[in-house]
């Protein structure tokens, strides 16, 4: 049954190509809608919709009116967003952009609030490794595991921290004032060095929405 | 795609009459929807609506006042604001009093003042329809085609104000249209077909001078309606031909010269008394007039529209001129309207994270089409003169005559435009984009002549993802075109050139 489904699905696909013409001006203009339509989607879906597992943690992102030089600085927002990313992983750069989930065009001036949920199957020691530009703050549980305040080019802040087993929620702030920007966060046990977001056996990335 | 093949099956099923009907209603429904849709909203005014609630409120007060514009299209949002009467009850006196305010009494109605210009705006879209319909011959293209119109987003804010733009937009069409009929039919073109041309052209002059260039039709359709005497019997005709050229000329400059003067007999009629603080420069010979309570005599006519036309003549020579370098300054250089420069943000509202926006951006697909009809049209046209190419199908030549036709008409309203000193926004490009989608669609019926008589099926359905193309790039547009709200991320991933220079609010 599915072997002749196959078979007349192919016969099916054999008969459309056999129709394709391309030198008919028709079929051009139907390939050129076709690619027209194509970049169209690509412009106006939201980065991130398309991806099943884009929705593993909650970025708050807060635009300041005044220049931002410190974490802790007094905001005086005018504007917000909030959108989901699957790794914390926004190469160094001009403007804000996430290496699978592209664009996001902000450049300067900005606090960035990240929250997730991870799931710790094996227990022990890990190391947290941020590279940021600027500065930036790691909490696990409600515990600051490591920061950097102040502005700073991209670079990177190592930390060791143990973790039991089960479920803890973490937060990443980070801060861009102006000129270049970028985050990346690491996690590294007995699985290896892997981004915040990427799964292991060792530690399991759960979606925000996942109740307790 | 499931309705585009239903339509189009149950088009291909309807005789041509129906058809054609079936096609005309759709378009009329999806006009109604984009153009008037809560049209009345935002309650707060924008772009030029606060000169033109003053001239509104002028005329229902009676008093003498002058526009830079001459005065039909104000004429008809006065109409609608009385019609409808949604603000008997507030205080407007402050309107009267200068020639631009900075905001409405709480709980002004926009229903009546907006209404004609929307409602110019559903049935321009008819008038696309039908010329498209005229020149294609093929409900189901003229159809698809007609989505340039009623889904392009900069057009539809702009007619969703109490604005000039759509209003003149309908007689420019009509005009357009009664040429084409005149010119694609074989009864011979007689005196009332001049007059009846002459008054909407006049009409189209009425609302916005600018549409002065569609005087060229005149001698178009007259060079048109005397080709074979100009071709072969020039000498032994040439008195007929003089007679007629005479004949015809009187009755068009005779049908604009009654338009004008009707209408700015009616302007001046509802004038009668001068308002406090009035700065407007009136002759002593004009108030005395207004002193006598007359100024609805007809014999009176030349001192008002004298003293009218100065004020046009002095409004225009003091408009700023373009400073191309300045951020703040909302217009642009004609020669880059083409590509959309610069979008002009008419009003916008915080609220929360999010801000609404009125933001005059166009459709990108819908714009690019023009440009490529454009770049087409001139193509073929090159391909004609300059390389001697010609087809020797009938039906082909008589689009290519309309696509230079409407080649020329862009090329002479852009020619005439450049030489505008003052500053111009982008929304002075409707007239012209319009001329330029004409030319795309004319361009696509010219390549597919055979393949659009054979009803084949390829093409029906690459019209069909094109026309939902056109659908879906409105809609993602459609928070700029109506006020809704959008965060910064929204609003920036729809920042798709720079030279459109869309900014959000911080």
């Amino acid at each position: 049954m599915s072997s002749n489904t196959k078979k007349s699905e192919q016969t099916g696909l054999v008969t459309f190509l056999k129709m394709v013409n391309p030198r008919d001006p028709a079929w051009i203009f139907l390939g050129l809608t076709l690619l027209v339509g194509m970049a169209i989607v690509i412009s106006i879906v939201p980065p991130g919709f398309l991806s099943s597992s884009g929705k593993l943690m909650n970025v708050t992102i807060e635009h300041q009116k005044k220049d931002i030089a410190h974490i802790d600085q007094t905001r005086e927002t005018f504007a917000t967003d909030t959108f989901y990313i699957d790794t914390i992983d926004f190469p160094a750069g001009n403007t804000l952009r996430h290496e699978k989930l592209g664009d996001y065009d902000f450049s300067r001036n900005f606090f960035v609030r990240i929250e997730g949920q991870m799931v710790v199957n094996t227990p022990g020691e890990y190391r947290m490794i941020v590279a940021s530009d600027d500065g930036f703050r790691l909490e696990i549980d409600g515990q600051r595991i490591s920061q950097h305040t102040n502005d700073r080019p991209m670079a990177e802040t190592v930390t060791n921290v143990r973790l039991e087993k089960g479920k803890h929620s973490f937060v990443v702030s980070w801060f861009q004032g102006f000129g270049q920007l970028g985050l990346r966060a690491w996690y590294e046990g007995t699985c290896g060095r892997k981004l915040f977001g990427e799964s292991t056996p060792c530690i399991t990335f759960v979606s925000t929405a996942t109740k307790d | 795609m499931p309705f585009m093949f239903t339509l189009a099956a149950k088009l291909r099923a309807m005789d041509k009459t129906n058809r054609f009907s079936a096609a005309l209603v759709a378009v009329f429904v999806l006009a109604s929807a984009t153009f008037m849709i809560n049209y009345h909203r935002p309650s707060g005014m924008f772009w030029d609506e606060n000169y033109y609630l003053t001239a509104v409120q002028k005329y229902t007060d009676g008093y003498v006042f002058f526009e830079s514009h001459p005065p039909l299209g104000k004429l008809f949002m006065a109409l609608g604001e009385n019609i409808f009467s949604r603000n008997d009850h507030l205080d407007r006196s402050a309107f009267t009093l200068t020639e631009k305010i900075d905001s409405v009494p709480k709980g002004y109605s926009f229903l009546g003042v907006r209404f004609f210009p929307v409602l110019f705006a559903v049935f321009g879209a008819l008038v696309f329809f039908l010329i498209l319909h005229r020149l294609i011959k093929k409900p189901f293209y003229a159809f698809v085609f007609s989505g340039f119109y009623v889904f392009e987003n900069a057009f539809i804010l702009h007619s969703r104000g109490a604005m000039l733009d759509s209003t003149q937009l309908f007689f420019i069409f009509s005009a357009i249209a009664l040429f084409i009929r005149y010119t694609d039919g074989k009864a011979p073109v007689k005196l009332r077909h001049y007059f009846a041309m002459a008054s909407v052209v006049g009409l189209a002059i009425m609302v916005k001078v600018n549409a002065a260039f569609l005087l060229l039709l005149f001698p178009v359709l007259f060079l048109y309606e005397h080709r074979a005497a100009i071709k072969e019997r020039w000498f032994r005709q040439r008195k007929a031909f003089w007679l007629d050229l005479l004949k015809k000329s009187a009755v068009s400059a005779g049908a604009i010269a009654l338009v004008t003067f009707v209408v700015f007999m009616i302007h001046f009629s509802l004038g009668d008394r001068i308002p406090g603080g009035q700065t407007q420069k009136i002759s002593p010979e004009y108030r005395s007039i207004i002193a006598r309570g007359e100024t609805g005599n007809l014999f009176n006519f030349p001192i008002m529209f004298k003293d009218y036309l100065n004020y046009m003549s002095s409004y225009h020579e003091n408009v700023p001129k373009f400073r191309k370098y300045d951020e703040g300054d909302n217009g642009s250089r004609p020669i880059t309207w083409p590509f959309g420069e610069k979008s002009i943000r008419y009003r916008w509202n915080k609220s929360g994270g999010q801000v609404q926006y009125l933001y005059l951006q166009g459709n990108p697909v819908i714009w690019i089409s023009g440009l490529i009809g454009l770049a087409l049209a001139f193509a073929l046209i090159s391909g004609r003169f300059v390389f001697k190419h010609r087809s020797d199908d009938p039906e082909k030549n008589r689009l290519f005559w309309y696509i230079a036709f409407f080649f020329g008409l862009y090329a002479i309203y852009m020619a005439m435009i450049m030489r505008i000193d003052r500053v111009m926004y982008l929304y002075h490009y409707f007239i012209p984009l319009f001329f330029s989608l004409f030319l795309a669609a004319l361009v696509f019926a010219y390549i597919f002549r055979e393949k659009i008589e054979q009803n084949n099926r390829v093409l029906i359905t690459a019209c069909g993802i094109f026309f939902i193309e056109i659908v879906a790039v409105f809609v993602f547009f459609m928070p700029l075109t109506y006020y809704f709200p959008l965060t910064t991320r929204e609003f920036l991933q729809r920042t798709w050139l720079d030279i459109w220079e869309l900014k959000y609010v911080q």
